[in-house]
């Protein structure tokens, strides 16, 4: 075997070695402080002051670990509020601006002046569509009753039709006869 | 109340972190100590696996500062 073989085979077992070494230890330490969480920059394992045999300089020292602990505790708790609080404060106005603004350009819209067209069109559009809906509904009940209508259905039909529609239900039967349909474009 | 939801905003942090740092004495026997000193040293530990996404209620103050400015009289 070369020196150099030899060289690297020691070194492997010693990275062997160490690394079993570490595994055990961090074996130990996690079943040290089993149900105990661990804190960074703390000793691993949690204090106590239970142990009866704490000589009194190791029972202050422990005691001053603590109180540092919750007083660190407390200080970052304060922070995290402080800044918690912040956050939701920072978007309540956020959304309180936002909101502002929604309404600031909601009511400048409705302030512009429109357009005669824009306004007939507006007018216009939802009587066009009813005149268009009547329209095509007479002349579906014309159909049927020119398809088969007894006596009996033209009765009954008579009452669907509103006062105006009844007083020149007649008229209309003959301009109806007298004059080509209009086109579904046209009303 | 503009000004008043302005004055709220900022008062709200420092008041929350006054309160916070002020409230309890710290604990003389040392039971009461032991038990603080966990307490805290869980809280801490449980902070770090948090995932610190404070979304839901940033989310609720956003809509209730929206709320109150389309209900804000004009």
């Amino acid at each position: 075997m070369s020196l150099n073989a030899a060289a690297n085979s020691a070194n492997a077992a010693t990275a062997a070695a160490v690394s079993d070494t570490a595994a055990q230890l961090v074996t130990q330490g996690l079943l040290q402080n089993a149900g105990q969480p661990m804190q960074a920059g703390e000793p691993e394992v949690a204090l106590t002051l239970n142990s009866p045999n704490l000589s009194p300089e190791q029972r202050a020292k422990i005691r001053k670990e603590m109180y540092s602990t919750i007083y660190e505790w407390r200080r970052q708790k304060a922070e995290r509020a402080e800044k918690r609080w912040t956050k939701r404060g920072l978007c309540a106005a956020g959304g309180y601006l936002f909101g502002l603004l929604l309404a600031r350009a909601d009511k400048e819209s409705a302030a512009q002046p429109r357009s005669a067209p824009d306004v007939l069109q507006e007018i216009a559009e939802p009587v066009r569509e009813e005149l268009k809906r009547l329209y095509w509904r007479q002349e579906r009940q014309r159909e049927r009753s020119e398809a088969g209508a007894t006596r009996h259905n033209w009765r009954h039909r008579r009452r669907w039709r509103s006062t105006g529609q009844r007083l020149f239900a007649g008229q209309a039967r003959h301009l109806s006869r007298l004059l080509p349909p209009p086109r579904e474009g046209e009303l | 109340m503009t000004v008043l939801g302005s004055l709220a905003t900022v008062a709200a942090p420092v008041v929350a972190k006054a309160v916070l740092q002020e409230s309890e004495p710290l604990p003389v026997s040392d039971a009461a100590l032991e038990a603080e000193y966990i307490r805290a040293r869980t809280e801490m530990e449980a902070w770090k696996l948090e995932d610190g996404s404070d979304l839901k209620p940033m989310l609720l103050s956003g809509a209730v500062g929206f709320i109150a400015a389309l209900m804000t009289p004009r």
